[in-house]
């Protein structure tokens, strides 16, 4: 039976080591604004250049405002698991504890889901004061587009951490670049049209396409094309059963081989 | 009721034999050491006793729980530190305990008892990244006492510690010890360590036990006047890939 106690516990560990971290704060925030500023400057230019563009021009700072709930959540959830194992070495007291995986899995996902939504409202607020880009010009649907995409960083996180219980340390770097290898065929920024035919494939194959591709429908006016937001959170569905089964995959392997060793100081 | 019961644990890595075929019943309230050079299979023991790893072959059970089944009720009545455990960097020492006492469900209250135990109150508001060695043992002590566990499992608890510190840390496991009742089993190189806590020695050599009785029972039998002597022996025999199965030697002694 899960412990919303156990659930917590791990929560507070990873809010306890970022209330004292600036570089902590830092990285959940700065970055999120640079983003933003580039993107924002970048749209500014073209509507003053008055350059004509086939869809509407908030779907520069619409992409990055959506690109982040993804790229937060994986990376909020890969980063509270190195801390745990190759940054801090303490994943050992935590398998010795009565902590079940599903529990951990819950605790480091709402922490991620929770800095994620953190870091959101500063850039949604900063796209208004500074870009007068209101979120709210996607309607209810913002809240749909969210859940999807950060149900599929979640999985992106889950993945990483799969992979970091199987090769270790080494594996760090996919914290980081998981998704954003992913971008190029999410069509954040282009419709999934413009891709080559065999990258239109692996488009539709995922969530993010689908509901950029929403994204871009609300933006020109048109009706919240459902079809694509039942797509999404269908793959969802289906990556995040195969995401917690890999993981778990990668927790046996964990303890059939030993691999504990690895967090020893 | 026995608080360890494990028999016949076997583990592999790569083809190398780890432990091989060990067993340990640990009677409830009884303190006893692990002992063994390094690579003798002691760390890999405790961590298959603890379901960390899986073992190739045998079966644990810890308070009457079989693992892994149990693995969670049992867990909520052990604890396990070790001196190559890590805590949560830039996170003080009252939050850590705060965290481990929600992860084990106990009391607010406890983590004063324990603070008071260890006499950890100035280090409270220190980050675990400022603390000693010697006070990241005594941290993670309290951690592994803060559920008042049943079942307390050390890994070279007093490893790079000074003496001083490691009289302080052997005199709080005996005041815990006596207020608590708990079984441990503990593993060092530290002899002194073992002849002022333990009333039994199991040691390990290449994966097998190899000796197993009373801290004065396992020096008669090696004809060494201590335990330090009779590591000394041990690891020799190891090293020239001999062993002595004191089932054997002795049979009906210690091991059923």
């Amino acid at each position: 039976m899960i412990s919303p106690v156990r659930v917590f516990a791990v929560f507070k560990r990873h809010y306890y080591a970022l209330s004292h971290s600036l570089p902590g704060y830092f990285d959940m925030l700065f970055w999120p604004v640079i983003d933003l500023f580039i993107w924002g400057t970048l749209t500014a230019f073209l509507l003053r250049s008055g350059v004509e563009l086939p869809i509407p021009i908030g779907f520069l700072l619409g992409g990055v405002l959506l690109w982040d709930f993804i790229f937060r959540s994986n990376l909020g959830i890969g980063t509270a698991f190195l801390d745990d194992t190759s940054w801090t070495h303490n994943i050992l007291n935590l398998l010795v504890s009565p902590l079940r995986p599903v529990e951990y899995l819950i605790g480091v996902t709402l922490w991620a889901m929770a800095k994620v939504l953190t870091g959101w409202v500063v850039m949604a607020t900063l796209a208004w004061l500074l870009f007068a880009f209101g979120v709210f010009d996607f309607g209810p649907a913002i809240v749909l587009f969210a859940l999807a995409l950060m149900l599929f960083g979640v999985v992106l996180g889950l993945f990483v951490m799969g992979v970091i219980l199987r090769f270790g340390p080494g594996a760090d770097i996919l914290a980081w670049g998981l998704a954003v290898l992913l971008m190029p065929m999410s069509a954040v920024f282009y419709p999934v049209s413009i891709l080559p035919g065999w990258a239109q494939v692996i488009a539709n194959s995922l969530p993010t396409a689908h509901v950029f591709e929403a994204m871009r429908a609300v933006l020109a006016g048109d009706a919240l094309p459902m079809d694509r937001l039942a797509a999404a959170f269908a793959l969802d569905a289906v990556y995040l059963a195969g995401a917690l089964a890999f993981c778990r995959s990668m927790f046996a392997t964990l303890r059939r081989r030993g691999y504990v060793t690895r967090y020893m100081t | 009721m026995y608080a360890i019961e494990a028999r016949g644990l076997s583990k592999s890595f790569r083809g190398t034999v780890a432990v091989d075929g060990v067993d340990l019943l640990v009677d409830s309230g009884d303190v006893v050491a692990l002992l063994g050079p390094n690579g003798a299979g002691k760390t890999t023991t405790l961590m298959m006793l603890l379901g960390v790893t899986d073992p190739d072959e045998g079966s644990v059970a810890l308070l009457g729980h079989e693992l892994p089944a149990g693995r969670s009720a049992a867990l909520e009545r052990t604890n396990f530190t070790a001196s190559y455990i890590g805590l949560p960097y830039k996170v003080r020492v009252r939050e850590i305990l705060d965290v481990f006492a929600s992860l084990y469900r106990v009391d607010r209250s406890r983590i004063d008892e324990v603070v008071e135990l260890l006499e950890l109150g100035p280090l409270l508001r220190r980050f675990s990244s400022e603390l000693s060695s010697g006070q990241r043992t005594l941290v993670g002590l309290a951690k592994a006492l803060l559920n008042r566990p049943s079942l307390l499992v050390l890994d070279e608890p007093t490893s790079s510690l000074d003496p001083e510190v490691a009289e302080r840390v052997r005199a709080i496991l005996r005041s815990a010890h006596a207020q608590d009742a708990f079984t441990l089993l503990i593993t060092s190189h530290n002899m002194a360590d073992i002849e002022r806590l333990c009333r039994r020695v199991v040691f390990l050599a290449a994966g097998k036990v190899v000796a197993d009785g009373t801290p004065a029972e396992i020096t008669s039998r090696y004809g060494t006047a201590d335990l330090e002597g009779t590591f000394l022996s041990v690891a020799a025999e190891a090293r020239d890939g001999v062993h002595t199965d004191p089932r054997r030697e002795h049979p009906g002694a210690e091991i059923p």
